[in-house]
């Protein structure tokens, strides 16, 4: 239990905005980078993270002190994405049959810069960053939320709204999927005689 | 331990962890296993990079654009709330409530008096009993005034009527009211007077 979190919050329901104001600052970086990996450009995920911080804020009143903050936070974040994610391939089905893991293109970094190791891992980051966005809206959230942001297999399963036993076997089969894909990209590289 | 197994041990071992002796089961399988021992550095560097995707800076004004907003969203204390909600709820109820209290005060039995309490309503019947006595006056409206007890006032009656009983007293005098419009209006006001005053008290 995150003490901090518990004051910051406590003083916000009682209507201080410059206690409000420390929450965001502490998390919009975290926040935004899920939002981010969740769909995949800068604009919508900066939509969607002051949206979570607005919701955050209309719903204080309902947040019990005692409870923890993080999971609350990540489950309002959570749900916005997968609206999102969910309104936007409605669009696009409009026009075309885009399947939803072409929707997600990470830039891959710029090659004139760095030395070739830091620019290997770069791509290797690259590549990494382009599975995850080639994985299923469900297992690219179990995914992140675990590694990313340090949450438990219990927090995941409140902020998903699915049992502990789906957590678990969807981080197991979201590692092993990048693991693979990552195996072989590592392939074609050592192929293509680098 | 096989492989399968293995691959299992190193997933456990990211997240709920694994005991000791599972831990040196581990640890001499990948001794002597290099294709376990690929698995696990991968899947170190892909929780390790995972775990850099996690921090993303936000643009330098996030915080202010947020706080710009929340005029939009408004914070409410849920008691404050709940308080409002009951005014509101109580001025709608008065507002729709009052033509119809009306209405229906000027369509049923009434008795005005200072003391409700001494007189017993049955039906359009208003009675007075035996042994009571009713010291100041008394106005009904559409009804009966059966007296037992003793009325020392004075009765009005708009469209009622008075019926003494054996042993029932009236000491004052009986003054019949024609039943205008507005001596139904008057008895109306008259009676919820009496009804919000009571209340009042009551509340207290
Ligand atoms: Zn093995």
């Amino acid at each position: 239990m995150d003490l901090v979190d518990q004051k910051l919050v406590h003083r916000a329901k009682r209507g201080e905005e410059s206690a409000f104001a420390e929450l965001v600052d502490k998390y919009k970086d975290r926040i935004f980078a899920y939002l981010y990996r969740m769909v995949g450009n800068r604009e919508d995920a900066l939509d969607l993270a002051q949206e979570t911080f607005l919701r955050v804020y209309s719903n204080l009143h309902n947040f019990k002190l005692g409870k923890p903050f993080r999971p609350w936070l990540y489950r309002i974040a959570s749900n916005l994405a997968i609206d999102h994610l969910r309104k936007r391939r409605q669009v696009l089905s409009l026009d075309a049959p885009v399947s939803d893991d072409k929707l997600l293109r990470f830039e891959l970094p710029d090659k004139s810069l760095g030395p070739a190791e830091q620019h290997e891992q770069a791509e290797l980051r690259a590549y990494l960053a382009q599975a995850i966005a080639d994985l299923p809206p469900n297992y690219r959230s179990v995914i992140l939320l675990r590694h990313g942001h340090d949450l438990s297999y219990q927090e995941i399963s409140k902020i998903l709204q699915v049992p502990v036993s789906t957590v678990k076997t969807r981080l197991f089969r979201a590692r092993e999927a990048l693991r693979l894909k990552l195996n072989k990209e590592r392939d074609l590289w050592g192929a293509g005689g680098e | 331990m096989n492989c399968r197994e293995a691959r299992r041990l190193l997933h456990h071992s990211l997240d709920d962890g694994i005991n000791l002796t599972q831990a040196e089961q581990l640890k001499r399988h990948l001794e002597n296993c290099q294709a376990c021992r690929q698995v696990e550095a991968s899947l170190k560097e892909i929780t390790q990079l995972v775990g850099e995707f996690a921090v993303v800076a936000a643009p330098s004004n996030f915080t202010q654009g947020c706080m710009q907003q929340l005029p939009r969203v408004r914070l409410r204390p849920r008691k404050r709330q709940a308080w409002l909600r009951a005014i509101s709820a109580a001025m709608l109820f008065l507002l729709i409530a009052s033509p119809i209290y009306v209405w229906w005060t000027l369509t049923s039995p009434q008795l005005v008096t200072d003391v409700p309490q001494a007189i017993v309503q049955e039906g359009n019947r208003f009675v007075v009993p035996a042994g009571q006595v009713v010291r100041g006056n008394l106005t009904v409206y559409k009804g009966i005034l059966v007296i037992h007890g003793e009325v020392q006032g004075t009765i009005q009656t708009v469209d009622a009527k008075v019926e003494l009983g054996p042993h029932g007293k009236h000491l004052g005098v009986t003054r019949e009211i024609e039943a205008s419009v507005q001596a139904k209006l008057a008895l109306a006001l008259a009676e919820l007077w009496e009804k919000l005053t009571r209340f009042r008290v009551g509340g207290d």
